[in-house]
């Protein structure tokens, strides 16, 4: 059960929150990627590609820096999914998101990236929009996923998108409902 | 590469492919022409085939025989020759772009 525990993506992301002790939205991913020894370049890339990431001396994470600032820190906090979760599957290869959503069944996804894509993307979504923070910030206030003045407000104060926080918000309820 | 990391990695290959199929373990033994402990065994690499059986197995799964092949990792990669992996499959454009910026950044990396 431990076992089990530990490796989820979830899971992860709040040890490493803990490891560095951040306690505070909105979570300074590139702080992390510091921390962690990585280094991180913001590159104009072709619009789908959203970042990459490669082993050279050190991690190398690259950020498609032509999309929104919030979407930057997604596709940041992604690649540090990867970075914690699927080094060992990267090995001497270059790793490249494109379109984090659009799972085609292809001959590539079939390899097992799909579900490293979706793990990477539960990393991510509990690394900036932890559900701790969220809870703490929320205050005890009654969440309505359709309320879309608060969900822009917390969007804001966490530095994510709209789409993310109203996800986050979601995954909120459904937890409360199953605990 | 390490014998038993060969055949542990052509055995997750073999097994991502089954499953991408949706077929389990007795359905591609039968298809292929092995039990479904054989199949069971070569998944977790404590089966080592006959080149026969690679064929037979990659019939079975519907794929070209390289696609059951590792890719041997332990070649030390230049900055331009790196394979590049992606879930959605990338334009040759795309591709070009990023061989392009990770040779640019290795080569300025520390």
């Amino acid at each position: 059960m431990a076992r089990r525990t530990n490796r989820d993506p979830k899971f992860r992301a709040r040890e490493l929150l803990a490891e560095l002790d951040i306690t505070r939205c909105p979570v300074d991913v590139d702080h992390i990627a510091q921390r962690k020894g990585i280094t991180v370049r913001f590159v104009p890339l072709e619009e789908d590609l959203s970042g990459m990431i490669f082993m050279k001396d050190t991690a190398i994470i690259v950020v498609n820096s032509l999309h929104h600032l919030n979407r930057q820190r997604f596709t940041l906090a992604h690649e540090l999914g990867h970075f914690e979760l699927h080094m060992k599957d990267i090995g001497t290869e270059v790793h490249v998101d494109k379109m984090f959503l659009a799972f085609a069944r292809d001959a590539k996804s079939s390899l097992g990236w799909d579900r490293k894509e979706v793990e990477a993307n539960r990393f991510a979504g509990e690394l900036l929009v932890p559900q701790h923070l969220l809870i703490q910030e929320l205050g005890g206030r009654l969440v309505d996923a359709e309320n879309e003045g608060l969900i822009a407000n917390l969007a804001d104060q966490f530095e994510v998108s709209r789409q993310m926080m109203t996800f986050r918000i979601g995954e909120l309820l459904q937890n409360q409902y199953e605990s | 590469m390490q014998e038993s990391e060969l055949y542990s990695r052509f055995g997750q290959l073999v097994r991502q492919h089954r499953e991408r199929l949706g077929r389990n373990q007795a359905e591609i033994g039968r298809a292929s022409g092995l039990s479904r402990a054989s199949i069971a065994n070569i998944e977790t690499g404590r089966q080592r085939i006959p080149l026969h059986h690679l064929y037979a197995l990659a019939r079975a799964l519907r794929v070209d025989v390289h696609a059951l092949l590792p890719v041997a990792r332990d070649a030390t990669p230049t900055t331009t020759n790196r394979e590049i992996q992606s879930a959605v499959a990338l334009s040759a454009r795309e591709q070009e772009e990023v061989a392009k910026v990770v040779g640019f950044i290795s080569a300025r990396a520390s």
